[in-house]
């Protein structure tokens, strides 16, 4: 790596001294769950790398790619609190002393773009953001080869990725599928559609009129798959690469985007954590969240609910109940990745430890509840989307994922339960990312709940 | 600087000395510890594809990737355990599973590791990866055999920087084409070869090559389209070259060749090939001879030339891309055996 | 070779590297991967060109102002090493006289590009320490060759850049056994191993090897030749593996001149022009691929060749015909063994005596490497010049022999592509590399071709005062409006029917790159 030599901060970057003990409950809301505070700390103490009119500094990322089946609380929020999740970037990049921030949104999230655009057109017009903000440019997806032949600066990266994408327009975004969560696919951009400012690490970053200090906020189109959700993959994906997961560490903290440090949370994180730190929440951090509820109840919906609720509460107190009053065969607590449990443990509560006892975690809070589905159709379909969306870098994830889907889709089957083990256990060790890591747990958990304890087979 | 500086760590219970900067693999290999690997070149960007590689590293939740790891001092690594081997077996098993078998031009790296390992494939039904024909005369794809290592795409970007090969869709979608599926012959590719040259599997393979590699006998030779001096391995079966190639560290080259170096050897079995001496008849015409005759036709033009105008009358002249023996040996024709100094290669330069 | 990896700063002159050496191209771009620095100075916009921090798309023939523009910027800002002048060179003050005569503007306007452009480069070039000079033809095949590579090694001295790892002045070589050619003796003014035939003690000892006195008459030199075949110093032609009816320059002179020679014998694998029309005899050989023996690279790197195939027919090894014919002319040397032939040359080439087959097996060894266990010479020039003190030149502007004017409006330089190979009698013969290049053709800027009416791909003549031939059309910026750009390799639109007379006055080398040309559609 090129060391660089350290510089000081730009006069017109703050660095804010913060208590952030208020944020100590909150975990990250992207479905990992990660300590919100630590990444925060991580990167105020890293290092500065070159200013940010050098293209240098520190960067907040905000992941907006909501790309878990199951959850849409996010889209939610950019639609109706934009404002809240960017103060939100504002107080981190204050606190850490970033001077550039960037939204990573789904590409088919169209009204969220509209709502962000005017919710960042405000707060620029009120002195917080810093002129400029508000340039959109679109990540690299699956489709095809983003970047021009001779790519070695960075800068280009980003450029040619835009290039690419005005030259493609949606083409990018077809090939991949992203039709999950109940939401339907479609396309932020049609024909014709302009980009009014090509965003780059070197562009400029004024003073703010009414903080005096600098933090630009930019978007970026997602690159339309669920790996550009993952973390890493995302940073490529705005790099203009094939959004394929990097090898940890270096974390994103460390050497994120274009190498910089770069504190990466997803929206309901900052909309917490400003939540939390303006005071508006007088609760403790990480005693509520936001659940995306869905299936086959009455009134699905996004909820803020305690932790420690059971799914039989969420479904009875927020959603109206269960449709047609049928028994639910079975639900998904967290989204896909925390695979599917039986009915009968609708009463486990929600909480990392409650969700644990059951083998799995809370993910992103998104639950799905079937009525009549055959849990195994489930668990295929989930299998399917996992098999599909992988990025196709390592083995274990690309081949485990479809053999698994095979199998639990009825073609074909692993000849004996140690082979089985040995595949699911390859997964979990051998996989670069979370997606292979933990794509396994669905059959773990089918195998705990259903074919075993005999509840469906 | 610190490149020289050296790190210590702990490999298998030993202390390994190498160079800051190296990685994990580099060590294993220096240590003569076996760990298999399929996506890896060394004149590559390290990838950690394949997986095949992992060992485990104290401290690290889960083994990493050894060519994507790069050692530090106090480093705890191990690399081998039974887990370690079950998740290598089982890595190999899985490509397997979807491989099928090449044609053999090139040397399938995947099948002689499994069969290492001891595994075979397992009985699981993969969709076949989608393929593409091309209309050039020297790189063909067999997609069954690609194991989607992206040795092909990184070498077309990192080393040549043509970008003519791309990796293109997602999970059971995802294969390797020319860039923007366009023929090579119309792309930025310049048929260098290079992506046959580091594919693992022989998913890319040469067209013109006419027998399995098993079959053929390497020659190492040098060369002759510049002034480089690729170090390349001449295969050849039954006095027929079957292809090119070079070997990775094995001349100023490090197994890098051209387009010409490659694929231009048709010309060497071309049906224009002279295969007798000529000489020109009283019609002027040039006629198949023996080599006696023509030898005493030499003989006599140059005798006759020296007899009457001198030896400084007849000019010698060497083309550049002879050997260092037949130019010396022409050089000394002209001066031993004929009597001038009138030896000279073409635009000295 | 390896050390251009490593290089901080890359200055390519008059080298199309990437399509001329392209896999030695790969080291510069790896060193560009890792963030070097490139200077192109090139007429046309290469690949490297594209990817330049700085291009220089000079006029062609303009080298030497250019260079000197640079110097000056050095000199002016103070960046030159002046421990390193004053201790390792000498003639500097006529140098720098003569650099002070070319400030960039000045040099600008001659060489059309811009002065900020030149005083950039200077500088990177400058104060970059680990920075590297790489050239080829572009600029030894001028009327002003010499003076060209004079005017870069001027640069390397002033800044120092010289006999350490990744600097230097380096050639890189068009053919791949230029240098040995030279090594071995295949040169008029010497022996092998570089030993003067006008030196007595070296003509007294290659006389006592071959056991006859040897003539000590220096020979004429390839240019030289080709003049003596019409003013009758030259009656007889032995061409070994050589086209010179395409190869060399003005080609109707060739021509005409091979007319006049009473005996011509040609050595050769396959027919080609000089030989279809030309040859009494003609004795078919082998391919490298049919033979043992050894090549030198462009870094002075010995490495076998060996033999893969029997040849075909009754074809027969260059060697072995050339020891054959000895033997016929009377001079017995023995068995044509490649092995004792090269013992015979560096027995008695202190520079090539540690060089044998055995130490040459797995790896090539660099000369010079005289004794048995030298590792041989990885860089030339190590801490001082090899002559004791590098010598500055002051070197001004040479036009070229022959200028574009108002009958020859454009100036027509030349070059090689990826494809193709010389004259592509091996390349040509290859559909593979024929379907992706397939017909000689000629650059042309946009600009010019609206001008005189020309299409992309249509066909064109391209005419000279000494004659004509057709191509196609390609209108691309990558050349400017005036300059013209064409390869060298085939034989039915040969560029040397075109080119002139023009060489250096020193060495010979042809002025192949400007040559004054009009079009007719």
């Amino acid at each position: 790596m090129p060391t660089h030599k350290e510089v000081k901060l730009a006069h017109y970057v703050r660095i804010v001294v913060m208590d952030l003990s208020r944020l100590d409950g909150l975990r990250g809301c992207g479905g990992a769950g990660f300590p919100a505070a630590f990444k925060w700390n991580a990167v105020r103490d890293e290092p500065l790398v070159g200013t940010p009119e050098m293209g240098g500094g520190k960067v907040i990322v905000c992941n907006a790619d909501e790309g878990e089946p199951g959850t849409f609380k996010d889209g939610w929020l950019f639609r109706e609190q934009p404002e809240v999740v960017l103060r939100g970037m504002q107080r981190a990049a204050e606190f850490a002393g970033a001077a550039r921030g960037y939204v990573y949104l789904r590409p088919e999230y169209v009204d969220q773009l509209e709502s962000l655009k005017t919710a960042i057109a405000s707060l620029v017009a009120s002195g917080i953001l810093s002129e400029g903000s508000g340039a959109l440019w679109a990540g690299a997806g699956f489709a095809g080869r983003p970047a021009k032949p001779h790519d070695t600066g960075l800068d280009d990266v980003a450029l040619s990725a835009l290039d690419w994408f005005v030259e493609h327009g949606a083409k990018g975004l077809q090939g991949s599928k992203t039709e999950h969560g109940g939401l339907a696919t479609g396309h932020a951009f049609g024909e014709g559609l302009a980009f009014p400012l090509t965003p780059r690490r070197s562009d400029p970053v004024e003073p703010a009129s009414e903080t005096g200090f600098a933090f630009r906020v930019d978007i970026c189109i997602g690159g339309g798959a669920y790996i550009c959700g993952e973390e890493t993959a995302l940073l490529e994906s705005m790099e203009g690469r094939r959004p394929q997961p990097r090898h940890k560490p270096p974390y994103p903290t460390q050497a994120g985007l274009w190498g910089l440090p770069t504190l990466m949370n997803n929206v309901e994180t900052f909309w917490w954590a400003e939540r939390l730190l303006s005071g508006e929440f007088e609760g403790e951090g990480g005693t509520h969240r936001l659940y995306s509820l869905s299936g086959d109840v009455n009134q699905p919906g996004v909820y803020e609910a305690p932790v420690g609720i059971t799914a039989q509460e969420l479904v009875d107190q927020f959603g109206g109940g269960v449709k047609d009053g049928a028994e639910v065969s079975c639900w998904i607590p967290g989204g896909a990745a925390t695979g599917v449990l039986p009915g009968s443990l609708l009463s486990t509560s929600l909480s990392s430890k409650g969700l644990k006892e059951v083998g799995t975690a809370p993910g992103t809070a998104a639950v799905v509840i079937f009525a009549k589905r055959d849990p195994r159709d489930v668990a295929a379909n989930i299998m399917q989307f996992f098999a599909q969306e992988s990025c196709s870098q390592c083995t274990p994830c690309r081949l485990g994922c479809r053999a698994v889907a095979s199998w639990l889709s009825g073609s074909t089957a692993f000849p004996d339960a140690d082979t089985e083990e040995r595949w699911l256990e390859s997964m979990e060790l051998g996989s670069i990312c979370g997606l292979g890591f933990t794509a396994p747990l669905v059959l773990r958990l089918w195998r705990r709940w259903f074919s075993e304890s005999g509840v469906v087979v | 600087m610190n490149s020289d500086l050296n790190v210590s760590f702990e490999l298998d219970g030993k202390t390994v000395e190498v160079q800051a900067g190296e990685t994990l693999l580099a060590a294993c290999r220096k240590t003569c510890t076996e760990v298999p690997t399929l996506c890896h070149d060394d004149r590559l960007d390290p990838y950690g594809g394949c997986r095949m590689c992992l060992v485990e590293l104290e401290g690290a939740p889960r083994p990493v990737p050894a060519c994507k790891t790069t050692a530090a001092k106090g480093m705890k690594v191990t690399s081998q355990s039974p887990m370690l081997e079950r998740v290598r077996r089982t890595m190999a098993e899985m490509l397997m599973t979807e491989h099928t078998s090449g044609n053999g031009v090139q040397v399938d790296g995947l099948e002689e590791c499994a069969k290492e390992l001891g595994v075979g494939a397992m009985p699981i039904k993969f969709e076949n990866p989608r393929t593409w024909e091309d209309r050039n005369r020297f790189l063909a794809f067999d997609p069954g055999a690609c194991i989607l290592c992206d040795r092909c795409v990184r070498y077309c970007d990192e080393v040549m920087q043509c970008t003519a090969l791309e990796h293109v869709g997602q999970g059971s979608e995802a294969f390797i084409q020319p860039t923007d599926g366009a023929s090579f012959l119309d792309t930025s590719c310049e048929l260098c070869g290079g992506c046959i040259s580091t594919c693992p599997t022989g998913a890319l393979y040469e067209k013109q090559a006419t027998a399995p590699i098993a079959e053929t006998e390497a020659t190492r030779s040098v060369c002759t389209f510049c002034g480089v001096g690729c170090v390349l391995d001449i295969h050849t079966k039954d006095g027929k070259v079957v292809k090119i190639s070079s070997e990775e560290g094995s001349g100023p080259n490090d197994g890098h060749l051209c387009n010409k170096g490659r694929f231009a050897w048709q010309f060497i079995h071309h049906k224009d090939r002279l295969t007798h001496p000529l000489v020109r008849n009283a019609q002027g015409e040039l006629e198949e001879t023996t080599w006696e005759i023509a030898y005493s036709r030499v003989v006599e033009g140059l005798s006759a030339v020296k007899k009457k105008y001198g030896a400084d009358s007849i000019g010698f002249l060497a083309s550049s891309r002879c050997t260092n023996e037949d130019v010396y040996a022409l050089q000394k024709l002209a001066r031993s055996a004929v009597g001038t100094n009138n030896v000279h290669s073409c635009a000295a330069t | 070779m390896e050390e251009i990896e490593n290089t901080d700063c890359m200055l390519v002159v008059g080298s199309n590297t990437t399509e001329a050496h392209p896999v030695l191209a790969l080291r510069m771009k790896k060193a560009m991967r890792k963030g070097a620095h490139l200077i192109v100075v090139d007429p046309r916009r290469t690949w490297l060109a594209e990817r330049a921090e700085v291009h220089l798309q000079l006029r062609p023939g303009t080298d030497i102002p250019l260079m000197n523009a640079f110097a000056y910027v050095i000199l002016e800002e103070g960046l030159a090493d002046n421990t390193y002048i004053e201790n390792l060179t000498e003639n500097f003050d006529e140098f720098a006289a003569a650099a002070k005569e070319w400030p960039p503007e000045r040099a600008a306007e001659l060489c059309e590009v811009s002065a900020d452009d030149i005083r950039k480069a200077a500088r990177l070039y400058a104060k970059t320490d680990k920075a590297g000079i790489y050239y080829t033809l572009g600029i030894t095949e001028h009327v002003c060759g010499v003076d060209n590579v004079r005017s870069l090694s001027n640069l390397a001295l002033v800044t120092g850049h010289l006999g350490r790892e990744s600097v230097g002045v380096n050639p890189l070589r068009g053919q791949n056994n230029v240098q040995g050619c030279n090594d071995v003796g295949n040169n008029p003014v010497y022996f092998p191993g570089y030993q003067e035939v006008a030196d007595p003690e070296a003509h007294a000892k290659f006389s006592k090897v071959w056991g006859k006195e040897l003539s000590k008459t220096p020979g004429l030199r390839l240019d030289q030749m080709m003049d003596g075949m019409h003013d009758g110093r030259l009656k007889a032609f032995y061409v070994m593996g050589e086209d010179p009816v395409v190869s060399e320059p003005n080609a109707k002179h060739v021509e005409s001149g091979f007319e006049q020679v009473e005996f011509v014998v040609c050595q050769d694998i396959f027919l080609n022009e000089t030989s279809r029309i030309y040859a009494d005899v003609v004795l078919p050989s082998t391919c490298f691929a049919e033979k043992d023996g050894t090549f030198t690279n462009s870094e002075r790197r010995v490495q076998r060749v060996r033999k893969a195939l029997d040849p075909p027919g009754e074809a027969r090894a260059d060697l072995q015909i050339l020891h054959e014919l000895a033997a016929a002319l009377g001079d017995d040397w023995g068995p044509a063994d490649p092995e004792t032939v090269w013992n015979e040359f560096a027995d008695y080439s202190p520079r090539f005596f540690g060089i044998r087959y055995p130490r040459i097996e797995t790896f090539g060894l660099q000369w010079p490497c005289p004794e048995l266990d030298h590792p041989g010479t990885k860089f030339l020039h190590e801490g001082a010049p090899m002559r004791g003190k590098g010598k500055f030149y002051g070197l001004d502007h040479v036009p070229a022999w022959e200028e574009p004017d108002e009958d020859y409006p454009f100036l027509l330089t030349t070059g090689r592509t990826l494809y193709h190979y010389n004259a592509a009698t091996q390349t040509a013969r290859s559909e593979g590399h024929m379907d992706k290049q397939d017909r000689c053709f000629v650059e042309i800027a946009p600009a010019d071709a609206r001008d005189l009416g020309i299409e992309d791909g249509s066909d064109l003549k391209v005419e000279s005062r000494r004659g004509v031939i057709t191509v196609q059309a390609k209108v691309t910026d990558a050349v400017h409006p005036g300059v013209l750009w064409m390869p060298m390799h085939f034989a039915e639109a040969r560029a040397n029917v075109l080119t002139g007379d023009g060489k250096d006055p020193e060495i010979g080398t042809p002025e192949y790159k400007v040559t004054a040309v009009r079009l007719l559609t």
